[in-house]
């Protein structure tokens, strides 16, 4: 019982400390990994520059004000997407569905900007993938 | 010591040592990596006619949306001297009275336009500031037209036959002696349109704005050009240049830290298609047309966001080989090109590199 005498000697400063870090090492990563995550928002901007956070968590159908008219925002499933809206290109509803930090679709003729809340580089760590901070277009 | 003298007591113990380092490092590593230092933070508003998003490197606080805020409204100063739809904005005015002597135009614009008289100097009237009632026939005064058609051929040489009346260009900038500066046009072929240049003001303005209020580190993203300061907590910032046949895809990536300006144009932005022709909105001042210099994405850095925006377009009017030529005559200017035959080339001191070359590395 070599072990058990050894543990019931592990009484200096020392040893207690190597003891607590060990623990600490271990315990720590696997806490920060389980933290509770805040809840995904995203947020709507309309015409008159007016912000609405929503949790991508409850589903919804919202109109907001734009230049040419209401426009609808349906929040489902986790993802937020433009509904179909007679602008004169369609490229916000083009876009569909977006679901990812930073990501955004808008209607500019409508003044309506729909975005996902958080910064594309938290896509970098959940993925894998290669995010940008920009795009040059 | 005793610690020590414990594993040494209890050999069964000593051959764990250097997992209680592991464990010991990665305890300590672990929080310092994920200290909260900082993050990304960014917000996006309509201006300028186009999607402009401030990023910043900071802890978001109160103070820091503040401050955003305040670039937001530097940008909007800008476009309010600077639009000509606005029928309040002096370049609205001066597009409307051509020909009235303008006295003491406000210094932003004056800033605009020499800045632009030079850049369309340098590159033989490729870059032209006065191209707004050219912009019109075609349709390209709000975005993207509805119905995209061809003007009318007769509309098209009129334009060129007024302009070609005059034997000097028609947009002059007078700074007397005493100081007063006065503008006029020579008549509304020159109306201006700085939509080429304007932007890249509004970004530099909006870069000084954030600095001078004490945020160093951020990007600054207005339709597609940027301006960049500092890092990402000591992490470059990392920019896709857009693929111009793929939208979904990015050709090249750029990775800064410091200072820089990126300002891209294509001719895949802006268009409408008619009989299978691409129909842009950089036009060349010389037929009157969408430029068909073979070019279909420039992307211009230099320290002004100003300057990377109107040599954008002045290079893709240019074409390839007076394009190469005009970015090494230039000092802190790089260009990365490419044509619709696939050839594509970039200047040496380009900071980015194109994503087929890099999986190949």
């Amino acid at each position: 019982m070599k072990w058990l005498e050894g543990w019931r000697r592990c009484t200096h400063a020392t040893d207690r400390w190597i003891t607590v870090i060990s623990a600490v090492g271990i315990m720590g990563p696997c806490l920060w990994t389980l933290r509770p995550q805040p809840e995904r928002m995203v947020i709507i901007r309309d015409v008159h520059a007016h912000e609405v956070e929503w949790p991508l968590n409850r589903d919804t159908i919202m109109e907001v004000d734009g230049r040419l008219g209401p426009v609808k925002v349906e929040i489902r499933d986790q993802r937020v997407r433009l509904l179909e809206f007679n602008s004169p290109r369609l490229v916000g509803t083009l876009t569909g569905w977006i679901d990812k930090p930073g990501q955004l679709t808008a209607c500019v003729p409508c003044a309506v900007i729909v975005q996902v809340k958080g910064h594309p580089s938290s896509n970098h760590e959940n993925s894998g993938h290669q995010p940008y901070d920009g795009i040059a277009r | 010591m005793s610690g020590l003298t414990f594993f040494s007591k209890v050999p069964a113990l000593k051959k764990w040592i250097p997992l209680f380092l592991v464990l010991l490092f990665f305890s300590l590593w672990f929080p310092w990596n994920n200290r909260d230092s900082g993050s990304v933070h960014s917000s996006t508003q309509l201006a300028m006619g186009t999607l402009v998003t401030i990023s910043t490197w900071g802890t978001g606080d109160v103070d820091e949306g503040k401050k955003v805020a305040r670039i937001f409204e530097r940008i909007r100063q800008v476009e309010a001297i600077a639009s000509r739809q606005d029928a309040n904005s002096p370049v609205y005015r001066i597009n409307h009275s051509p020909q009235t002597k303008h006295v003491a135009p406000p210094e932003a614009l004056v800033t605009i336009i020499e800045k632009g008289l030079e850049i369309r100097q340098q590159s033989q009237g490729a870059f032209d500031p006065g191209l707004a009632s050219l912009l019109d026939l075609w349709g390209f005064t709000h975005g993207v037209p509805e119905k995209g058609a061809l003007p009318e051929q007769n509309d098209l040489s009129a334009w060129l036959e007024k302009r070609n009346q005059f034997p000097e260009y028609g947009i002059h900038l007078n700074k007397d002696p005493n100081g007063t500066v006065t503008l006029h046009l020579d008549g509304d072929v020159f109306a201006l349109d700085l939509g080429a240049i304007a932007k890249g003001y509004a970004l530099d303005q909006a870069m000084a704005t954030m600095k001078q209020s004490g945020i160093q580190d951020g990007l600054i993203i207005g339709g597609g050009d940027m301006i960049i300061a500092g890092s990402k907590g000591g992490k470059p910032w990392r920019i896709g240049i857009q693929h111009p046949r793929d939208r979904d895809k990015v050709m090249a990536q750029v990775e800064v830290m410091g200072d820089m300006a990126l300002a891209t144009s294509g001719d895949y932005e802006r268009f409408f298609m008619v009989n299978g022709e691409r129909q842009h909105h950089i036009l060349d001042s010389k037929t009157g047309k969408p430029s068909r210099s073979g070019l279909i994405s420039v992307s211009i850095q230099a320290k002004e966001a100003m300057v990377a925006d109107a040599l954008s377009t002045a290079v893709f009017v240019l074409g390839m080989e007076k394009g190469k030529a005009l970015i090494e005559q230039l000092d802190g200017v790089e260009g990365m090109l490419v044509q619709e035959n696939g050839e594509r080339w970039k200047s040496p001191q380009f900071k980015g590199q194109w994503l087929d070359e890099q999986k190949n590395d």
